[in-house]
Protein backbone atom coordinates (compact mmCIF):
# COMPACT_ATOMS: atom_id res chain seq x y z
CA UNK A 1 0.00 0.00 0.00
CA UNK A 2 1.28 3.45 -0.86
CA UNK A 3 1.63 5.63 2.20
CA UNK A 4 2.82 8.79 0.50
CA UNK A 5 3.15 10.50 -2.89
CA UNK A 6 5.29 13.49 -3.63
CA UNK A 7 4.84 15.42 -6.86
CA UNK A 8 7.42 17.96 -7.95
CA UNK A 9 6.90 20.10 -11.04
CA UNK A 10 4.21 17.73 -12.22
CA UNK A 11 1.34 19.40 -14.07
CA UNK A 12 -0.15 22.06 -11.73
CA UNK A 13 1.83 20.90 -8.70
CA UNK A 14 5.08 22.69 -8.04
CA UNK A 15 5.51 20.72 -4.82
CA UNK A 16 2.67 18.63 -3.42
CA UNK A 17 3.02 15.97 -0.73
CA UNK A 18 0.27 13.56 0.24
CA UNK A 19 1.56 11.88 3.35
CA UNK A 20 -1.21 10.09 5.22
CA UNK A 21 -2.46 7.74 2.54
CA UNK A 22 -4.87 5.03 3.65
CA UNK A 23 -6.53 2.06 1.94
CA UNK A 24 -9.14 4.50 0.61
CA UNK A 25 -8.13 7.98 -0.51
CA UNK A 26 -10.85 10.38 -1.60
CA UNK A 27 -9.70 13.51 -3.38
CA UNK A 28 -11.95 16.56 -3.37
CA UNK A 29 -11.69 20.24 -4.22
CA UNK A 30 -12.94 22.84 -6.67
CA UNK A 31 -12.51 22.56 -10.43
CA UNK A 32 -9.09 22.76 -12.01
CA UNK A 33 -6.94 22.07 -8.96
CA UNK A 34 -5.50 18.76 -10.16
CA UNK A 35 -7.72 16.07 -8.64
CA UNK A 36 -7.61 13.99 -11.81
CA UNK A 37 -3.92 14.78 -12.25
CA UNK A 38 -3.20 12.89 -9.00
CA UNK A 39 -4.82 9.79 -10.50
CA UNK A 40 -2.94 10.27 -13.76
CA UNK A 41 0.32 10.70 -11.87
CA UNK A 42 -0.20 7.31 -10.26
CA UNK A 43 -1.09 5.82 -13.63
CA UNK A 44 2.07 7.27 -15.18
CA UNK A 45 4.10 5.92 -12.28
CA UNK A 46 2.91 2.36 -12.40
CA UNK A 47 1.23 1.44 -15.63
CA UNK A 48 4.14 1.12 -18.02
CA UNK A 49 2.97 0.31 -21.53
CA UNK A 50 -0.54 1.55 -20.80
CA UNK A 51 0.86 5.05 -20.43
CA UNK A 52 0.02 5.84 -24.02
CA UNK A 53 -3.67 5.94 -23.10
CA UNK A 54 -3.34 8.15 -20.06
CA UNK A 55 -4.36 11.33 -21.88
CA UNK A 56 -7.80 9.88 -22.50
CA UNK A 57 -8.04 7.68 -19.42
CA UNK A 58 -10.15 10.16 -17.49
CA UNK A 59 -10.68 12.85 -20.11
CA UNK A 60 -13.36 12.35 -22.69
CA UNK A 61 -12.22 11.85 -26.29
CA UNK A 62 -9.54 14.51 -26.43
CA UNK A 63 -8.97 16.04 -29.83
CA UNK A 64 -5.56 15.80 -31.40
CA UNK A 65 -4.41 19.23 -30.24
CA UNK A 66 -5.71 18.54 -26.72
CA UNK A 67 -3.68 15.38 -26.57
CA UNK A 68 -0.66 17.34 -27.60
CA UNK A 69 -1.39 19.96 -24.93
CA UNK A 70 -1.86 17.25 -22.33
CA UNK A 71 1.68 16.02 -22.79
CA UNK A 72 3.00 19.52 -23.25
CA UNK A 73 1.65 20.43 -19.80
CA UNK A 74 3.01 17.36 -18.07
CA UNK A 75 5.75 19.43 -16.50
CA UNK A 76 4.86 22.39 -14.27
CA UNK A 77 5.07 25.68 -16.13
CA UNK A 78 7.49 27.24 -13.65
CA UNK A 79 9.90 24.33 -13.49
CA UNK A 80 13.45 25.35 -14.24
CA UNK A 81 14.14 22.02 -15.90
CA UNK A 82 11.54 20.40 -18.12
CA UNK A 83 11.29 17.39 -15.82
CA UNK A 84 8.48 16.32 -13.51
CA UNK A 85 9.29 14.16 -10.53
CA UNK A 86 6.99 11.71 -8.81
CA UNK A 87 8.00 9.93 -5.64
CA UNK A 88 5.90 7.03 -4.42
CA UNK A 89 6.10 3.36 -3.61
CA UNK A 90 9.71 3.73 -2.52
CA UNK A 91 10.78 5.03 -5.93
CA UNK A 92 11.68 8.46 -7.19
CA UNK A 93 11.60 8.98 -10.88
CA UNK A 94 11.61 11.80 -13.33
CA UNK A 95 9.26 12.12 -16.24
CA UNK A 96 9.78 14.26 -19.26
CA UNK A 97 7.64 14.75 -22.30
CA UNK A 98 8.95 16.36 -25.42
CA UNK A 99 7.53 17.15 -28.82
CA UNK A 100 9.50 15.65 -31.66
CA UNK A 101 8.84 16.86 -35.19
CA UNK A 102 8.23 14.31 -37.90
CA UNK A 103 11.13 14.64 -40.24
CA UNK A 104 12.33 11.25 -41.27
CA UNK A 105 10.47 9.10 -43.79
CA UNK A 106 10.54 6.35 -41.20
CA UNK A 107 8.50 8.43 -38.79
CA UNK A 108 6.13 9.49 -41.53
CA UNK A 109 5.61 5.90 -42.58
CA UNK A 110 5.00 4.91 -39.01
CA UNK A 111 2.58 7.77 -38.66
CA UNK A 112 0.58 6.48 -41.59
CA UNK A 113 0.65 2.93 -40.36
CA UNK A 114 -0.37 3.82 -36.88
CA UNK A 115 -3.36 5.98 -36.30
CA UNK A 116 -3.43 8.74 -33.73
CA UNK A 117 -2.35 7.93 -30.20
CA UNK A 118 -1.24 4.39 -30.92
CA UNK A 119 2.11 4.10 -29.25
CA UNK A 120 5.31 2.23 -29.55
CA UNK A 121 7.92 1.54 -26.99
CA UNK A 122 11.18 3.37 -27.23
CA UNK A 123 13.74 1.49 -25.22
CA UNK A 124 12.57 0.34 -21.84
CA UNK A 125 12.42 3.67 -20.10
CA UNK A 126 9.80 5.47 -22.11
CA UNK A 127 7.63 5.46 -25.17
CA UNK A 128 6.62 7.63 -28.03
CA UNK A 129 3.10 8.58 -28.95
CA UNK A 130 2.09 9.66 -32.42
CA UNK A 131 -0.08 12.73 -32.46
CA UNK A 132 -0.46 12.83 -36.23
CA UNK A 133 1.42 16.04 -36.72
CA UNK A 134 4.16 15.27 -34.24
CA UNK A 135 5.31 12.97 -31.53
CA UNK A 136 5.36 13.08 -27.84
CA UNK A 137 8.19 11.22 -26.29
CA UNK A 138 7.51 10.40 -22.67
CA UNK A 139 10.52 9.19 -20.80
CA UNK A 140 10.56 7.83 -17.34
CA UNK A 141 14.00 8.13 -15.89
CA UNK A 142 14.53 6.45 -12.58
CA UNK A 143 17.00 8.20 -10.39
CA UNK A 144 18.41 4.95 -9.14
CA UNK A 145 18.52 3.50 -12.63
CA UNK A 146 16.05 0.71 -11.92
CA UNK A 147 13.12 -0.25 -14.07
CA UNK A 148 9.58 0.94 -13.38
CA UNK A 149 7.89 -0.88 -10.47
CA UNK A 150 5.51 -2.73 -12.75
CA UNK A 151 4.84 -5.31 -10.09
CA UNK A 152 2.28 -2.85 -8.76
CA UNK A 153 -0.87 -3.43 -10.75
CA UNK A 154 -2.77 -0.20 -11.20
CA UNK A 155 -6.18 -0.26 -12.82
CA UNK A 156 -8.35 2.72 -13.70
CA UNK A 157 -12.06 2.79 -14.27
CA UNK A 158 -12.52 5.13 -17.26
CA UNK A 159 -14.75 8.11 -16.50
CA UNK A 160 -16.95 7.56 -19.49
CA UNK A 161 -17.65 3.99 -18.41
CA UNK A 162 -17.01 0.84 -20.36
CA UNK A 163 -18.90 -0.94 -23.11
CA UNK A 164 -21.33 -3.54 -21.74
CA UNK A 165 -19.52 -6.20 -23.78
CA UNK A 166 -16.20 -5.36 -22.10
CA UNK A 167 -17.73 -5.48 -18.64
CA UNK A 168 -19.36 -8.80 -19.49
CA UNK A 169 -16.06 -10.21 -20.75
CA UNK A 170 -14.41 -9.17 -17.50
CA UNK A 171 -17.11 -11.00 -15.60
CA UNK A 172 -16.53 -14.06 -17.73
CA UNK A 173 -12.87 -14.01 -16.72
CA UNK A 174 -13.99 -14.51 -13.14
CA UNK A 175 -17.10 -16.61 -13.14
CA UNK A 176 -16.21 -19.97 -14.73
CA UNK A 177 -12.87 -20.53 -13.02
CA UNK A 178 -13.44 -18.67 -9.79
CA UNK A 179 -16.88 -19.59 -8.49
CA UNK A 180 -16.05 -18.13 -5.07
CA UNK A 181 -15.31 -14.79 -6.72
CA UNK A 182 -18.54 -15.07 -8.68
CA UNK A 183 -20.45 -15.71 -5.46
CA UNK A 184 -18.78 -12.80 -3.73
CA UNK A 185 -19.59 -10.37 -6.56
CA UNK A 186 -23.19 -11.50 -6.61
CA UNK A 187 -23.33 -11.22 -2.83
CA UNK A 188 -21.91 -7.68 -2.83
CA UNK A 189 -24.35 -6.60 -5.53
CA UNK A 190 -27.30 -8.23 -3.77
CA UNK A 191 -26.41 -6.66 -0.42
CA UNK A 192 -25.59 -3.22 -1.73
CA UNK A 193 -27.47 -2.42 -4.93
CA UNK A 194 -30.07 -5.00 -5.97
CA UNK A 195 -31.66 -7.12 -3.22
CA UNK A 196 -33.71 -9.10 -5.80
CA UNK A 197 -30.56 -10.44 -7.49
CA UNK A 198 -30.48 -14.23 -7.81
CA UNK A 199 -27.67 -14.90 -10.28
CA UNK A 200 -25.58 -13.49 -13.13
CA UNK A 201 -24.67 -15.47 -16.28
CA UNK A 202 -22.45 -14.69 -19.25
CA UNK A 203 -24.33 -15.79 -22.34
CA UNK A 204 -25.08 -15.30 -25.98
CA UNK A 205 -28.82 -14.86 -26.12
CA UNK A 206 -30.86 -16.03 -29.07
CA UNK A 207 -30.96 -13.55 -31.95
CA UNK A 208 -28.09 -11.49 -30.50
CA UNK A 209 -24.58 -11.13 -31.84
CA UNK A 210 -22.54 -10.53 -28.71
CA UNK A 211 -22.13 -12.17 -25.37
CA UNK A 212 -23.41 -10.23 -22.40
CA UNK A 213 -23.83 -10.69 -18.66
CA UNK A 214 -27.46 -11.47 -17.89
CA UNK A 215 -29.12 -11.08 -14.53
CA UNK A 216 -31.86 -13.11 -12.90
CA UNK A 217 -34.04 -11.30 -10.40
CA UNK A 218 -36.52 -12.74 -7.94
CA UNK A 219 -39.98 -12.63 -9.47
CA UNK A 220 -38.71 -12.58 -13.04
CA UNK A 221 -38.59 -15.77 -15.08
CA UNK A 222 -36.30 -14.57 -17.84
CA UNK A 223 -32.81 -13.22 -17.33
CA UNK A 224 -32.27 -9.67 -18.51
CA UNK A 225 -29.11 -7.87 -19.70
CA UNK A 226 -27.37 -6.27 -16.71
CA UNK A 227 -27.56 -2.89 -18.45
CA UNK A 228 -31.32 -2.90 -17.87
CA UNK A 229 -30.80 -2.48 -14.13
CA UNK A 230 -29.61 1.09 -14.42
CA UNK A 231 -26.40 3.00 -14.11
CA UNK A 232 -25.78 2.33 -10.42
CA UNK A 233 -25.88 -1.42 -10.98
CA UNK A 234 -23.79 -1.24 -14.17
CA UNK A 235 -21.22 1.03 -12.60
CA UNK A 236 -20.91 -1.09 -9.46
CA UNK A 237 -20.87 -4.34 -11.42
CA UNK A 238 -18.03 -2.97 -13.56
CA UNK A 239 -16.15 -1.98 -10.44
CA UNK A 240 -16.43 -5.43 -8.87
CA UNK A 241 -15.45 -7.08 -12.15
CA UNK A 242 -12.34 -4.89 -12.31
CA UNK A 243 -11.46 -5.79 -8.73
CA UNK A 244 -11.89 -9.52 -9.23
CA UNK A 245 -10.62 -9.92 -12.80
CA UNK A 246 -7.69 -7.50 -12.71
CA UNK A 247 -6.86 -7.95 -9.00
CA UNK A 248 -5.33 -4.47 -8.83
CA UNK A 249 -3.07 -3.29 -6.05
CA UNK A 250 -4.32 0.21 -6.77
CA UNK A 251 -7.66 1.22 -8.28
CA UNK A 252 -8.16 4.69 -9.74
CA UNK A 253 -11.64 6.14 -10.17
CA UNK A 254 -12.43 9.66 -11.31
CA UNK A 255 -15.74 11.13 -10.11
CA UNK A 256 -16.71 8.01 -8.22
CA UNK A 257 -20.23 9.25 -7.49
CA UNK A 258 -21.16 9.32 -11.19
CA UNK A 259 -24.39 7.50 -11.89
CA UNK A 260 -25.20 6.77 -8.26
CA UNK A 261 -28.37 8.36 -6.90
CA UNK A 262 -27.59 10.02 -3.56
CA UNK A 263 -29.91 7.70 -1.64
CA UNK A 264 -28.00 4.72 -3.00
CA UNK A 265 -24.58 6.02 -1.94
CA UNK A 266 -24.63 4.32 1.47
CA UNK A 267 -25.27 0.93 -0.11
CA UNK A 268 -22.73 1.63 -2.83
CA UNK A 269 -20.02 2.32 -0.27
CA UNK A 270 -21.07 -0.57 1.92
CA UNK A 271 -20.37 -2.92 -0.99
CA UNK A 272 -17.23 -1.13 -2.10
CA UNK A 273 -15.66 -1.15 1.37
CA UNK A 274 -16.25 -4.89 1.56
CA UNK A 275 -14.92 -5.60 -1.94
CA UNK A 276 -11.80 -3.44 -1.54
CA UNK A 277 -11.01 -5.07 1.80
CA UNK A 278 -11.58 -8.54 0.36
CA UNK A 279 -9.14 -7.92 -2.50
CA UNK A 280 -6.63 -5.81 -0.53
CA UNK A 281 -6.90 -3.05 -3.12
CA UNK A 282 -5.99 0.56 -2.38
CA UNK A 283 -8.43 3.07 -3.85
CA UNK A 284 -7.75 6.57 -5.12
CA UNK A 285 -10.95 8.32 -6.16
CA UNK A 286 -12.09 11.85 -6.84
CA UNK A 287 -15.52 13.23 -6.10
CA UNK A 288 -17.46 16.49 -6.30
CA UNK A 289 -20.13 15.22 -3.94
CA UNK A 290 -20.21 15.80 -0.19
CA UNK A 291 -23.01 13.24 0.00
CA UNK A 292 -20.55 10.73 -1.44
CA UNK A 293 -17.88 11.67 1.13
CA UNK A 294 -20.45 11.38 3.88
CA UNK A 295 -21.66 7.96 2.72
CA UNK A 296 -18.08 6.65 2.46
CA UNK A 297 -17.40 7.95 5.97
CA UNK A 298 -20.60 6.64 7.58
CA UNK A 299 -20.12 3.18 6.08
CA UNK A 300 -16.44 3.13 7.07
CA UNK A 301 -17.39 3.81 10.69
CA UNK A 302 -19.41 0.62 10.74
CA UNK A 303 -16.36 -1.49 9.85
CA UNK A 304 -14.17 -3.29 12.34
CA UNK A 305 -10.58 -2.12 12.64
CA UNK A 306 -8.82 1.09 11.77
CA UNK A 307 -10.74 3.82 9.96
CA UNK A 308 -9.69 3.29 6.32
CA UNK A 309 -10.24 6.67 4.66
CA UNK A 310 -7.97 9.63 4.06
CA UNK A 311 -9.79 12.62 2.59
CA UNK A 312 -7.60 14.98 0.57
CA UNK A 313 -8.81 18.42 -0.42
CA UNK A 314 -6.81 20.25 -3.06
CA UNK A 315 -7.16 24.00 -3.38
CA UNK A 316 -5.23 27.02 -4.54
CA UNK A 317 -2.84 28.65 -2.11
CA UNK A 318 -4.45 31.92 -0.94
CA UNK A 319 -1.05 33.65 -1.24
CA UNK A 320 -0.12 32.26 -4.64
CA UNK A 321 -2.95 31.07 -6.86
CA UNK A 322 -0.54 29.21 -9.12
CA UNK A 323 0.31 26.87 -6.25
CA UNK A 324 -1.88 23.95 -5.19
CA UNK A 325 -2.01 22.94 -1.53
CA UNK A 326 -3.42 19.77 0.00
CA UNK A 327 -5.29 19.36 3.28
CA UNK A 328 -5.70 15.81 4.53
CA UNK A 329 -8.30 14.84 7.09
CA UNK A 330 -10.04 11.80 8.49
CA UNK A 331 -12.70 10.43 10.80
CA UNK A 332 -12.69 13.12 13.47
CA UNK A 333 -12.94 16.05 11.05
CA UNK A 334 -15.69 14.32 9.06
CA UNK A 335 -17.63 13.61 12.26
CA UNK A 336 -17.24 17.26 13.21
CA UNK A 337 -18.26 18.51 9.77
CA UNK A 338 -21.39 16.37 9.72
CA UNK A 339 -22.34 17.45 13.26
CA UNK A 340 -21.79 21.11 12.41
CA UNK A 341 -23.39 20.96 8.95
CA UNK A 342 -20.21 21.98 7.14
CA UNK A 343 -19.34 20.99 3.60
CA UNK A 344 -15.78 19.69 3.40
CA UNK A 345 -15.39 19.61 -0.39
CA UNK B 1 -16.04 40.43 4.41
CA UNK B 2 -15.81 38.44 7.66
CA UNK B 3 -12.53 38.79 9.47
CA UNK B 4 -13.14 36.98 12.73
CA UNK B 5 -14.74 33.67 13.65
CA UNK B 6 -15.94 32.91 17.16
CA UNK B 7 -16.92 29.49 18.45
CA UNK B 8 -19.48 29.42 21.25
CA UNK B 9 -20.93 26.55 23.19
CA UNK B 10 -24.70 26.87 22.99
CA UNK B 11 -27.81 28.78 22.16
CA UNK B 12 -27.53 31.17 25.12
CA UNK B 13 -23.91 31.97 24.31
CA UNK B 14 -24.78 32.59 20.68
CA UNK B 15 -27.61 34.98 21.56
CA UNK B 16 -25.45 36.88 24.06
CA UNK B 17 -22.46 37.03 21.68
CA UNK B 18 -24.61 38.37 18.86
CA UNK B 19 -26.20 40.97 21.11
CA UNK B 20 -22.81 41.98 22.45
CA UNK B 21 -21.25 42.26 18.99
CA UNK B 22 -24.19 44.39 17.94
CA UNK B 23 -24.01 46.53 21.05
CA UNK B 24 -20.27 47.12 20.66
CA UNK B 25 -20.70 47.98 16.97
CA UNK B 26 -18.28 45.28 15.85
CA UNK B 27 -18.39 44.19 12.22
CA UNK B 28 -17.20 41.25 10.17
CA UNK B 29 -17.58 38.63 12.91
CA UNK B 30 -19.09 35.21 12.36
CA UNK B 31 -20.59 33.47 15.41
CA UNK B 32 -20.80 29.69 15.33
CA UNK B 33 -22.63 27.64 17.95
CA UNK B 34 -21.03 24.18 18.14
CA UNK B 35 -23.87 22.87 20.30
CA UNK B 36 -22.23 21.49 23.38
CA UNK B 37 -18.71 21.07 24.69
CA UNK B 38 -18.60 17.38 23.82
CA UNK B 39 -18.69 18.43 20.16
CA UNK B 40 -15.91 20.99 20.41
CA UNK B 41 -12.93 18.76 19.61
CA UNK B 42 -14.44 17.39 16.39
CA UNK B 43 -15.81 20.78 15.40
CA UNK B 44 -12.33 22.31 15.65
CA UNK B 45 -10.79 19.40 13.75
CA UNK B 46 -13.33 19.92 10.96
CA UNK B 47 -12.85 23.69 10.96
CA UNK B 48 -9.06 23.36 10.79
CA UNK B 49 -9.41 21.05 7.77
CA UNK B 50 -12.14 23.11 6.15
CA UNK B 51 -11.69 25.38 3.19
CA UNK B 52 -12.53 28.60 5.08
CA UNK B 53 -9.60 28.04 7.41
CA UNK B 54 -7.13 26.70 4.88
CA UNK B 55 -8.01 29.52 2.48
CA UNK B 56 -7.62 31.96 5.38
CA UNK B 57 -11.06 33.46 4.94
CA UNK B 58 -10.88 34.47 8.59
CA UNK B 59 -7.73 36.08 9.94
CA UNK B 60 -8.65 35.62 13.60
CA UNK B 61 -10.40 32.81 15.42
CA UNK B 62 -11.68 32.86 19.01
CA UNK B 63 -12.70 29.60 20.65
CA UNK B 64 -14.82 29.77 23.80
CA UNK B 65 -16.41 27.35 26.19
CA UNK B 66 -17.85 27.65 29.67
CA UNK B 67 -15.56 27.02 32.65
CA UNK B 68 -18.44 25.47 34.60
CA UNK B 69 -17.37 24.20 38.02
CA UNK B 70 -13.71 23.54 37.21
CA UNK B 71 -12.02 26.43 35.44
CA UNK B 72 -8.61 24.74 35.32
CA UNK B 73 -9.93 21.57 33.70
CA UNK B 74 -12.04 23.59 31.26
CA UNK B 75 -9.10 25.70 30.12
CA UNK B 76 -6.85 22.67 29.79
CA UNK B 77 -9.48 20.88 27.72
CA UNK B 78 -9.85 23.93 25.49
CA UNK B 79 -6.07 24.19 25.05
CA UNK B 80 -5.85 20.50 24.14
CA UNK B 81 -8.68 20.71 21.60
CA UNK B 82 -7.10 23.76 19.96
CA UNK B 83 -3.65 22.19 19.87
CA UNK B 84 -5.08 19.00 18.41
CA UNK B 85 -6.84 20.89 15.61
CA UNK B 86 -4.48 23.77 14.85
CA UNK B 87 -1.15 22.32 16.01
CA UNK B 88 -0.48 25.32 18.24
CA UNK B 89 -1.35 25.63 21.91
CA UNK B 90 -2.68 28.89 23.34
CA UNK B 91 -0.60 29.70 26.39
CA UNK B 92 -3.00 32.04 28.20
CA UNK B 93 -6.66 32.95 28.01
CA UNK B 94 -7.40 35.63 25.44
CA UNK B 95 -3.80 35.74 24.25
CA UNK B 96 -3.41 35.09 20.53
CA UNK B 97 -1.02 32.60 18.99
CA UNK B 98 -0.30 32.32 15.28
CA UNK B 99 -1.03 29.08 13.46
CA UNK B 100 1.36 27.90 10.77
CA UNK B 101 -0.81 29.46 8.06
CA UNK B 102 -0.74 32.83 9.84
CA UNK B 103 -4.27 32.76 11.25
CA UNK B 104 -4.35 34.18 14.79
CA UNK B 105 -6.01 31.95 17.38
CA UNK B 106 -7.20 32.67 20.91
CA UNK B 107 -9.13 30.69 23.51
CA UNK B 108 -11.34 31.72 26.38
CA UNK B 109 -12.88 29.56 29.10
CA UNK B 110 -15.70 31.87 30.17
CA UNK B 111 -15.67 33.92 32.34
CA UNK B 112 -12.03 33.99 31.22
CA UNK B 113 -10.35 35.02 34.46
CA UNK B 114 -9.60 31.52 35.72
CA UNK B 115 -12.68 31.33 37.91
CA UNK B 116 -15.61 28.94 37.51
CA UNK B 117 -18.66 30.15 35.64
CA UNK B 118 -20.38 30.42 32.32
CA UNK B 119 -21.92 32.95 30.01
CA UNK B 120 -25.11 32.93 32.06
CA UNK B 121 -23.26 33.78 35.27
CA UNK B 122 -21.47 36.78 33.80
CA UNK B 123 -24.73 37.98 32.30
CA UNK B 124 -26.41 37.82 35.69
CA UNK B 125 -23.43 39.52 37.36
CA UNK B 126 -23.74 42.39 34.92
CA UNK B 127 -27.26 43.27 36.07
CA UNK B 128 -27.63 46.21 38.44
CA UNK B 129 -30.39 45.44 41.02
CA UNK B 130 -31.32 49.14 41.04
CA UNK B 131 -32.10 49.05 37.34
CA UNK B 132 -33.61 45.57 37.49
CA UNK B 133 -36.06 45.32 40.40
CA UNK B 134 -37.31 42.01 39.00
CA UNK B 135 -33.99 40.46 40.11
CA UNK B 136 -35.27 40.45 43.66
CA UNK B 137 -38.25 38.31 42.60
CA UNK B 138 -36.11 35.95 40.52
CA UNK B 139 -33.49 35.51 43.24
CA UNK B 140 -36.21 35.02 45.86
CA UNK B 141 -37.78 32.32 43.73
CA UNK B 142 -34.48 30.51 43.13
CA UNK B 143 -33.52 30.77 46.82
CA UNK B 144 -36.87 29.32 47.78
CA UNK B 145 -36.44 26.43 45.33
CA UNK B 146 -32.94 25.70 46.63
CA UNK B 147 -34.28 25.53 50.17
CA UNK B 148 -37.14 23.33 49.11
CA UNK B 149 -34.96 20.96 47.10
CA UNK B 150 -32.04 21.15 49.54
CA UNK B 151 -29.58 21.60 46.69
CA UNK B 152 -28.13 24.37 44.54
CA UNK B 153 -30.10 25.26 41.44
CA UNK B 154 -27.98 25.44 38.29
CA UNK B 155 -27.00 29.03 37.36
CA UNK B 156 -28.53 28.49 33.91
CA UNK B 157 -31.93 28.12 35.58
CA UNK B 158 -31.61 31.49 37.33
CA UNK B 159 -30.55 33.00 34.00
CA UNK B 160 -33.46 31.46 32.11
CA UNK B 161 -35.98 32.57 34.72
CA UNK B 162 -34.68 36.12 34.52
CA UNK B 163 -34.60 36.09 30.71
CA UNK B 164 -38.17 34.85 30.68
CA UNK B 165 -39.14 37.69 33.00
CA UNK B 166 -38.05 40.17 30.34
CA UNK B 167 -40.85 39.15 27.98
CA UNK B 168 -43.89 41.33 28.34
CA UNK B 169 -46.05 38.54 27.01
CA UNK B 170 -45.64 34.96 25.89
CA UNK B 171 -43.13 32.41 27.11
CA UNK B 172 -40.80 31.71 24.19
CA UNK B 173 -37.27 31.40 25.56
CA UNK B 174 -35.59 32.01 22.19
CA UNK B 175 -37.60 35.20 21.75
CA UNK B 176 -36.89 36.24 25.31
CA UNK B 177 -33.16 35.66 24.76
CA UNK B 178 -33.23 37.99 21.77
CA UNK B 179 -35.09 40.67 23.71
CA UNK B 180 -33.05 40.45 26.91
CA UNK B 181 -30.84 43.50 27.48
CA UNK B 182 -27.55 43.23 29.33
CA UNK B 183 -25.08 45.90 30.25
CA UNK B 184 -22.18 44.84 28.05
CA UNK B 185 -20.02 47.61 29.48
CA UNK B 186 -20.24 45.99 32.93
CA UNK B 187 -17.02 44.71 34.55
CA UNK B 188 -18.15 41.07 34.37
CA UNK B 189 -18.10 41.25 30.56
CA UNK B 190 -14.64 42.84 30.33
CA UNK B 191 -12.65 39.74 29.30
CA UNK B 192 -15.19 38.68 26.71
CA UNK B 193 -15.58 42.25 25.48
CA UNK B 194 -11.81 42.61 25.00
CA UNK B 195 -11.67 39.26 23.21
CA UNK B 196 -14.44 40.18 20.77
CA UNK B 197 -12.86 43.57 20.11
CA UNK B 198 -9.57 41.80 19.36
CA UNK B 199 -11.42 39.41 17.07
CA UNK B 200 -12.86 42.30 15.08
CA UNK B 201 -9.36 43.66 14.59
Amino acid sequence: MLDYIHFENYRGFSNLKLENLKPINIIVGPNNVGKTAVLEGLAISFTGAKNEHIAQLFRKSPRQEEKSAYWDWLVHREATESIASIQCGGKTFDVRSEMVEIKSPEHQALSKKKDSYTGRWEKSSGFTISLGEGWVSLRKLFRDGTLPPLSTNVVARPSNGAEPESVSKLYNQIAPLNPDGEDEIQGFLKNSIEPRLKRIRYALAKDTKTHLAYVQLEGLQEMIPFTQLGQAFSSTFHLYCLLYAERPDILLIDEIENGIYFEGLDDYWKGLHAALAAKGTQLFATTHSFECMKAAHEEAKKLDGEYPINFIRLQRDPDDSSKIIATEFGEEAMDGAIQQGWDMR
Amino acid sequence: MNCGYVFCEGKQDEAVFRAMIDSLGLEGLHVHNYEGKNRLKNALAAFASGKDYTARKYGRVLVTRDSDDDATAAWQSLQDSMEHAFEVKPIAQGVAVAAENGVLLAGLAIPGDGSPGMIESICMSSLDPNSHPELKCVNGFIDCMETLQEQNIHPKTRFNVWVQSQLKKGYNLDKALKEARFDFEAESFKTLRDALRWLAG
